[in-house]
């Protein structure tokens, strides 16, 4: 390509230079284009088509073009495939303006920068991150623009991984020279190395809060911090191209004040998805019934943030108590919350200065909704609980934070129109009598068309023709239209304007004069109307921090007030919190579990002491084990973000950290096997647990074979026991029924089991978890509720039996060595003929898919039948 | 064909009919057990309207597997040994039916586990038979399951409602027995969503708040316990102001029992009297307790007609205990009614309710007449009545006093006018005969943005009903013509108003479809404001219109009339066969009979 081209041509390459890793959408007429690769991708993505376009002589380029009118729509499908689109508008009129118009991007849109609240999903916050590493620690920076928060902090390099799940930003700023993983869902932008420059970044984020020293944000001495918040600025400021006044401040987060839940734990105990992959199933589906997309928001973020001081978590029970014990209250709350519009997205969306009238008019319905729930507050004296022998009133707080901003809603209320036009040059935005000036104008053009109407009975007697009308069109404007018969009286000084079937148009100088002092009041009430709603705008970001502060205060009124409704509608108790190392319930349940089952939950009991941290739950697979597990987990951690607990009574002292190993799942991005991860995980766990922190352990060992599954767990179970700085709450969950022995040997451990009932030879599961260990596996059992065939389970059941008194033959006692008696070479001495035995004590019935399962089924059968023939042919 | 004793499983089908009339019954047989055995907690399940599931579950003390079989018998019961005992039944159940009556036309699973078991027994029936029993996973309590309802009597299911309906009465039953018990806390789940909770605080109030939201509940006065006799009487009552237009409010409980006895509903209407406008009924919870020996419940199959002793007493206790709350409220300043409040004075109940109910009536002379929504009275079409009023004079510049036959009337003199002219604007709309009216002078009328896009859509609407405009600039239209019956002096805001007409709109179809007089009332429940079916939208909107276009076509409030005027208002407003409500629902005429002005006066 040669730089002559078109002049078209060259502008967009000019353009285009400018944005060159981005998807640039180029204003063309009533059109959005893409050129090149651009267009590729646009036409792949939004399933356009692809066309061909001459640019400059004989050059043709793919060109793909997305609609003015489906802008929106085309920007969020971009964004959600991860792209980032400048959006360059043409500048003038084409009617008048000479050679090509004046283009320029106007705004860049990337994934983790989006301000239409309408591009944005409503209950999740939007976060931009970037992240830097060095050595051991990391800097770790978040913004979500469209709610004004900015955060940044630093933590242990192996923790990243582990917040960057719990954040799941949509897009990820990188330096260029970092290997990262790539993160499921988020854009990863390899950034520039020197936007990551301590100094620079210091430099920048000093200049943007116009401080003299980052000591007030907490973060003057973590250097990683400075650089990563520093990188986030400078992303948002070439993105934003604007002031952005969105972003007033800058908090550093103390990693102390919060549980760090892992990935595995939150997939485990299904905080934010069910199994299904869906909110639905989830912790989070079941809690949030919030009222407030703000509320919302800080649901999902508290939910993954677990509190780790006492008297927070007991501040936090004490308004969800006083809110459940004043349900009248809480159901105005609720009432007056209920369907309040964004006004944190929409401060922010005026901040960016591109607002409309409608989202002021929302924003002022949010702050009139705000007045509504401060008027609930102060209706009734505030409920008091008695805490400790003393009455404290816990949302004494909301009187103070929860502000009415009434002048900023008087104004809004004075100035701006119920229902304004969409843009602002449709009009009506300001209200009638705002503005005397307006109204004015308003009456000057008003009288005149006023005087164009009388012009038609003054002329008609003037002039004498009985059928002379004056009317209006678009295109001519005001006239005086005279039927032909009449034309012959029309007077001297009307001028023709157009000839219609059946008669003439035409006007006078003074009719002409009044149509003049019509539009020029009505150009200059337009004018006028905007700088009002500028100015009422700009009054708006005036206020923009406290109404934030307002938007947040609610935001948790919000919150409390769902946990409320739920400790109500679920029948959740307040558990006592304390710094002991105990987690007692009972009648537990698994809140969600109980939710969606369809007989009712049977609960139980649960009980962690300092003196036995350790509970060995044995039982056949599906007995109930996992869910007992997980409802142990859900406990501790619904105590600790604020909720009541599904439980009668229930105590928990608080606990550090929650590990998880549970469920098989093979990692196959990473190609490590079922047992790799498990191993990964469980080591992961005996590192970085402490004394404090609550263990569950479903099933370690299965994802390899009997003798070296069981081994390991033992292994794993002795060391949790008796490392010095560990002996941390730990709930175990194993079928092996061979553990038993160490619930009963080791004395910081005990044994539970889920009941089982044996009737006719088949397995009724309890549901009951109850002291002591289970007496056997039952697997055999299970095999046969699950379907396998009578045949090869009645057969099971005679080689269990014959393996069951060899053991009971061989060893006296329980003890340890009895475990290690049952060793693989036993097998040598069964028959060679029953090779079908062998093969069924060697499946892992667990560990098969259905298919797998029916698989070998096939090979069971041909290899008994094998062994048949085998023996009728000898 | 020879006469047969019935099988005992026809017998028992039929038995069970009486009981089981619907899900609804299963749900209130059911929780009845649940709630006499002493739970915590009760939570009910109801999947396609019921026929598909009703699962009820409690924490209490269960049935012990031994008993399991028997439950499910006819006459079987835990709460009546002798006929003796039927004379003093303090338990909801006891006739020992309700399980078998179901099991006779249902799928039924009993699981239960009472204290002294690890895991729960179960048995099913169907078809009034055991078919397995077992063992499973269970917690304390009891849960039944009936499923396959009515399925074996499909002459039954032919006569219940959609699922959606029988659910909503399945819901209205179990919130009014989580009313008499606010100890428990009930859950009640419909097609897996929960529908309806109570807290379980012992405080109804609580209860109330769930069932009617904050600002009906708000509005409930709590009863002061009042006893006469061996009567008491508590419970909730409302403020004059919030009411319903039908008795859906009112849930009375006699001995716990939830009962719907005629004489009761008089006894508040009475308490009520002169303070709730007639055609609404106030919300009121009572809960009633007579000595058990006092009531006869086993007069009806499901037990929701009981017979009382002394109804006398029970009656005279619950208009004191109401009359003294309102008093109590500054409501009513007497706090007595019907004369004495001794226990002889049994009111003479149709006398006393019907002379609660001619307050705001019109002169019972007059044809009823209330235009309903389809065939409202037209002029033309009625005979005129032979009845006529003679103005007296004006009050407030606003109502008209006038004399008629019996005794005094007063006409909101905007509201009545307006009523008529809203009679023929639709009349003329019927008959395609609007009529226009050109305006002397061409008026222009300023459009927001908003009603700019309002015009188009309604652009053969306004036509039709005389209007006529043409654009005259971006933002203006000049308007040419109005309807007859405007004044040009109002035809831009009538124009305007009709605009702005679009969504929404004060005027309450309801309240003139059912010819009753609407209260300000607050009422959550959406049902009772339910429109009447056949009115669609667009009817909904012709009307408001014409509603519109009649406010500004009529004398104003504050106006002065001559006797003249006053007279030929009056004319129209006969031959209009006096509708009792204006177009916007508020009512057009009071009447003070003459026997009322006597009675005010102490002359009778």
């Amino acid at each position: 390509m040669t730089t002559r081209g078109s002049p078209l041509k060259r502008q967009y390459e000019r353009i285009k230079a400018e944005f060159p890793d981005g998807i640039l959408l180029f204003r063309l007429g009533d059109f959005y284009e893409t050129f090149g690769e651009d267009a590729e991708i646009v036409s792949r993505d939004l399933g356009i088509a692809l066309t061909s376009k001459e640019l400059g002589r004989g050059h043709r380029v793919p060109l793909a073009g997305v609609p003015t009118h489906s802008l929106d729509a085309s920007l969020a499908r971009l964004l959600e495939k991860g792209h980032r689109v400048a959006v360059c508008e043409q500048f003038g009129d084409p009617k008048t303006a000479k050679g090509i118009l004046d283009r320029e991007i106007i705004r860049v849109v990337t994934p983790g920068t989006v301000l239409q609240h309408d591009l944005l999903p409503e209950s999740a916050n939007n976060f931009l991150a970037a992240v830097v590493i060095d050595g051991q620690r990391a800097g770790l920076s978040y913004a979500d623009i469209s709610t004004s928060e900015f955060v940044t902090l630093e933590i242990p390099v192996e923790d990243l991984q582990t917040e960057l799940t719990a954040l799941s930003p949509a897009e990820l700023l990188v330096p260029e020279n970092l290997e990262v993983s790539p993160l499921d869902d988020a854009a990863l932008v390899a950034t520039d190395a020197t936007s990551f420059n301590e100094h620079d970044a210091r430099q920048r984020l000093l200049k943007h809060f116009g401080v003299h020293s980052l000591e007030p944000f907490g973060c003057d001495n973590s250097p990683l911090a400075v650089s990563a918040a520093g990188a986030v600025l400078a992303y948002l400021q070439e993105t934003q191209r604007g002031a952005l006044t969105q972003i007033q401040t800058l908090s550093t987060r103390q990693t102390a004040e919060t549980m760090v839940l892992d990935p595995q734990t939150v997939r485990t105990l299904e905080l934010f998805e069910g199994s299904s992959g869906a909110r639905e199933g989830s912790l989070l589906g079941l809690l949030d019934t919030t009222q407030t997309p703000m509320g919302r928001r800080l649901l999902r973020q508290w939910l993954g943030r677990p509190l780790l001081n006492r008297d927070a978590v007991i501040e936090r029970h004490n308004n969800v108590e006083a809110l459940v014990q004043d349900p009248m209250l809480r159901s105005r709350l609720r009432t007056a919350m209920h369907g309040l519009p964004d006004i944190e997205r929409l401060i922010n969306f005026i901040r960016s200065g591109s607002a409309a009238p409608r989202d002021v008019v929302a924003a002022r319905r949010g702050l009139e909704a705000v007045a509504g729930i401060h008027n609930v507050l102060t209706a009734a004296p505030l409920p008091e609980i008695r805490r400790d022998d003393e009455t404290v009133s816990p949302l004494a707080w909301t009187l103070n934070d929860i502000e009415t901003h009434d002048e900023i809603r008087k104004l809004l209320n004075e100035a701006i129109a119920d229902e304004p036009g969409a843009t602002l040059s449709a009009g009506g935005v300001v209200r009638k009598d705002f503005s005397q000036e307006l109204e004015d104008l308003r009456a000057i053009s008003s009288d005149a068309r006023v005087a164009v109407a009388a012009l038609e009975t003054e002329e008609r007697d003037a002039t004498g023709i009985p059928t002379l009308k004056v009317g209006y069109t678009r295109v001519f404007g005001y006239y005086i239209e005279v039927t032909r018969p009449h034309l012959s009286r029309v007077p001297e000084h009307y001028i023709r304007k157009q000839t219609i079937a059946g008669g003439e148009r035409f006007f006078t100088p003074r009719l002409k004069e009044l149509e003049v002092q019509i539009s020029e009041a009505q150009q200059r009430a337009e004018e006028l109307e905007s700088a009002i709603f500028r100015q009422v705008c700009s009054q708006v970001v005036e206020q923009g921090e406290p109404i934030l502060a307002t938007a947040r205060a609610v935001a948790r009124l919000d919150f409390l007030a769902a946990f409320a409704e739920n400790a109500v509608r679920l029948r959740l108790t307040r558990p006592d919190i304390d710094d002991s190392r105990v987690l007692e319930a009972t009648s537990a349940r698994h809140p969600v579990v109980e939710e969606v089952l369809d007989e009712p939950f049977v609960p139980n009991d649960i009980s962690l002491t300092e003196e036995r941290p350790i509970a060995i739950i044995t039982g056949p697979n599906m007995a109930g084990k996992s869910t007992y597990l997980r409802q142990i987990a859900l406990i501790a951690l619904m105590a600790q973000i604020g909720s009541f607990v599904p439980a009668v009574t229930a105590r928990v002292g608080l606990v550090d950290r929650i590990f998880t190993r549970a469920g098989l799942h093979d990692d196959i991005s990473t190609g490590r096997s079922t047992f790799m991860v498990e191993m990964i995980e469980t080591a992961a766990i005996l590192h970085q647990a402490t004394d404090r922190s609550l263990i569950i352990l479903d099933e370690t060992g299965r994802g390899t074979s009997t003798y070296d599954g069981l081994s390991i767990a033992w292994a794993v179970v002795e060391h949790i026991h008796n490392h010095p700085r560990l002996s941390a709450r730990t709930a175990f969950a194993t079928h092996y029924h061979e553990l038993v022995e160490l619930g009963e040997t080791l004395p910081r451990a005990f044994n539970l089991h889920v009941l089982v009932s044996e009737e006719e030879g088949k397995v009724v599961f309890l549901r009951q978890v109850v002291p002591g260990g289970a007496d056997r596996s039952y697997g055999v059992h299970v095999a046969q509720l699950a379907g396998l065939p009578r045949d090869v389970v009645a057969r099971a059941q005679e080689v269990l039996k014959q393996l069951e008194d060899d053991r009971a033959s061989n060893t006296g006692s329980v003890a340890q060595p009895a475990l290690f008696s049952l060793q693989a070479p036993r097998y040598e001495s069964v028959s060679a003929a029953s090779q079908v035995e062998k093969e069924i004590l060697d499946l892992s019935p667990d560990q098969m898919t259905p298919l797998e399962a029916l698989a070998k089924l096939y090979d069971l059968q041909r290899l008994a039948e094998q062994g048949r023939n085998g023996a009728s042919d000898a | 064909m020879s006469i047969q004793l019935l099988d005992r499983d026809v017998a028992s089908k039929i038995a069970a009919g009486e009981v089981i009339e619907r899900p609804a019954s299963v749900v209130k047989e059911l929780v009845e057990n649940s709630i006499d055995a002493g739970p915590g907690q009760v939570e009910v399940e109801i999947a396609g309207g019921g026929l598909d599931l009703i699962r009820v579950t409690d924490d209490a003390s269960g049935i012990p597997e031994d008993e399991l079989e028997l439950a499910v018998m006819r006459h079987a019961t835990s709460k009546l040994r002798s006929v003796r005992d039927l004379e003093r039944i303090d338990t909801l159940g006891f006739r020992g039916e309700a399980l078998a009556s179901i099991a006779a036309v249902a799928r039924m699973t009993i699981v239960s586990r009472d204290p002294d078991s690890d895991g729960g027994h179960y048995v099913i029936a169907a078809d009034n038979e055991i078919i397995e029993r077992g063992t499973q996973g269970a917690p304390f309590g009891s849960t039944v399951y009936v499923r396959d309802l009515f399925k074996n009597v499909p002459a039954r299911l032919s006569f219940l409602r959609s699922p959606a309906a029988e659910a909503t009465r399945c819901v209205t039953v179990l919130t009014q027995y989580a009313l008499a018990h606010p100890e428990v806390a009930l859950r009640v789940i419909v097609d897996g969503r929960l529908a309806f909770h109570s807290p379980g605080s012992g405080d109804a109030s609580h209860v109330l708040l769930e069932m009617w939201g904050p600002d009906t509940a708000s509005g409930m006065l709590p009863i002061q316990p009042t006893t006469m006799g061996g009567t008491t009487v508590s419970g909730y009552a409302s403020e004059p102001g919030t009411t319903r237009p039908r008795r859906t409010g009112q849930i009375l409980f006699v001995n716990g029992r939830l009962v719907e006895a005629r004489i009761l509903y008089y006894a508040i209407a009475d308490a009520y009297r002169d303070i709730v406008q007639r055609g609404r009924h106030p919300l009121v919870v009572l809960f009633v307790a007579v000595p058990p020996d006092e009531i006869d419940v086993n007069v009806h199959p499901t037990k929701a007609e009981v017979r009382l002793r002394r109804e006398g007493e029970v009656i005279a206790t619950i208009q004191r205990a109401i009359r003294r709350t309102l008093a109590a409220n500054g409501i009513v300043s007497v706090p007595s009614v019907s004369g004495q409040d001794g226990v002889s004075a049994t009111p003479q109940i149709p006398s006393a309710s019907l002379d609660a109910e001619v307050q705001l009536e019109a002169p019972p002379l007059f044809p009823d007449r209330t235009p309903t929504s389809e065939a409202p009275t037209a002029s033309g079409q009625s005979p005129p009545s032979q009845f006529t009023l003679r103005p007296v004079g004006q009050v407030g510049l606003t109502y008209i006093v006038a004399e008629g036959p019996d005794g005094m009337y007063l006409i909101d003199q905007h509201a009545s006018h307006e009523r008529v002219v809203y009679e023929q604007i639709l009349a003329e709309r019927r008959e395609q005969a609007a009529s226009s009216q050109g305006l002397l002078t061409p008026a222009t009328v300023q459009l927001t943005t908003r009603q700019l896009e309002a015009i188009a859509p309604l652009s053969d609407l306004l036509s039709s009903y005389g209007f006529e405009w043409e654009p005259f600039g971006d933002d203006a239209v000049l308007l040419r013509a109005m309807p007859a019956s405007l004044k040009e002096s109002e035809a831009p805001q009538a124009f305007l108003e009709v605009l702005d007409e679009r969504s929404g709109g004060e005027i309450d179809e309801s309240n003139l479809t059912a010819g009753v007089v609407p209260a300000g009332s607050s009422d959550s429940l959406a049902q009772d404001s339910i429109i009447a079916s056949g009115a669609d939208a667009v009817d909904m909107r012709e009307r408001r219109i014409a509603a519109t276009i009649a406010c500004h076509s009529t004398i104003r409030a504050g106006q002065t009339l001559s006797m003249s005027e006053m007279e030929s208002l009056i004319t129209l407003f006969r031959d209009a066969n006096f509708p009792r409500l204006c177009p916007h629902g508020r009512p057009t005429m009071v009447h003070l009979s003459s026997a009322q002005l006597e009675r005010q006066f102490a002359r009778r």
